[in-house]
């Protein structure tokens, strides 16, 4: 009964401890989405094949939000002529970095872990999205 | 500990001011973002409490030899298994994980499982249906196992460039 009374006071504390972070992130993000419309992500690309994939890994690092939104926004990219490899990048970069987290990120799990994750995962979802659409192509 | 307890009220002491800069100067896009901040929050209790209780249940029942042993330095490909699949079934945005992965970083989780977890949650089961209806069941088999592979490079890559 200690141990459980311990570990629901040391989980409760480091909880509020996170509180203040998980608060300006949400508040953070929610900016994002209300100052960027979603009409402006179309215009970004240029159908270069080599420049679009990092733009749409780019524009999916600095935006936020749940997956679905970005599904839809990659199915509407698609469909205005935008390749399959930037809208990937765009949906890999979308999960996996947080350019908006990062300041929340950084303050918990460490400055350098977190810019070297955002970093290398920013470059990935470009490899990602080559390898994903080179095999489809192939298949 | 204190001053990680003051960049955290710092962090939202700036966003505030962001915030009120944005009240005086752009105020029609002060409501949507505020109406956007309450939807969130609303949508998250319910994952805020999941991982209340994984952290107690973290908290009581591992401990230093438990970690080492499972997500430490020798814990091989159970501990990519484990770090990957706890990636793919968590739910919630990214930041909600953070205390949670703070508190297994200190009790020495390696580096290499908490950027292999985070990047894993790209793939999330429930949404596939979705992905499957916007770009199809081959391409959609080809990311997440892509992904899945991708998230141990990431993990090997993160741990050694952070460790310069």
């Amino acid at each position: 009964m200690k141990k459980l009374k311990e570990a629901l006071i040391k989980s409760a504390k480091s909880l509020y401890q996170t509180l203040p972070i998980l608060i300006g992130a949400i508040l953070l993000v929610s900016l994002a989405n209300a100052l960027i419309p979603k009409t402006f992500y179309s215009t970004m690309f240029r159908n270069n094949l080599f420049l679009d994939p990092f733009i749409g890994s780019a524009i999916g690092s600095i935006l936020a939000g749940s997956p679905i939104t970005s599904y839809i926004i990659g199915g509407e990219l698609l469909k205005q002529g935008i390749s399959l490899v930037a809208v990937t990048a765009f949906l890999v970069a979308w999960v996996t970095v947080g350019m908006v987290q990062l300041p929340a990120e950084s303050v918990m799990l460490g400055k350098k872990f977190a810019v070297v994750r955002n970093i290398t995962a920013f470059l990935f979802s470009i490899i990602v999205a080559i390898i994903t659409t080179i095999i489809v192509e192939v298949l | 500990m204190k001053q990680n307890k003051n960049k955290a009220w710092l962090f939202l002491l700036i966003v505030s001011i962001i915030y009120a800069i944005m009240g005086v100067m752009k105020q029609d896009m002060l409501m949507p973002a505020i109406q956007f901040f309450l939807s969130v929050i609303t949508k998250i209790i319910p994952i805020f409490i999941l991982v209340f209780v994984l952290m107690v249940i973290t908290n009581y029942f591992t401990n230093q030899k438990y970690i080492t042993k499972h997500l430490g330095k020798d814990s091989g490909l159970r501990g990519w298994l484990l770090s990957i699949g706890a990636g793919l079934i968590s739910t919630g945005p990214i930041f909600m994980w953070y205390p949670l992965l703070k508190d297994l970083k200190k009790l020495g989780v390696k580096k290499r499982f908490i950027a292999a977890f985070l990047y894993s949650r790209a793939v999330k089961p429930a949404l596939i249906p979705l992905l499957i209806v916007y770009f199809g069941l081959t391409y959609t088999i080809v990311l997440i196992v892509v992904m899945i592979i991708m998230s141990v490079f990431q993990g090997l890559t993160v741990e050694k460039l952070s460790e310069v």
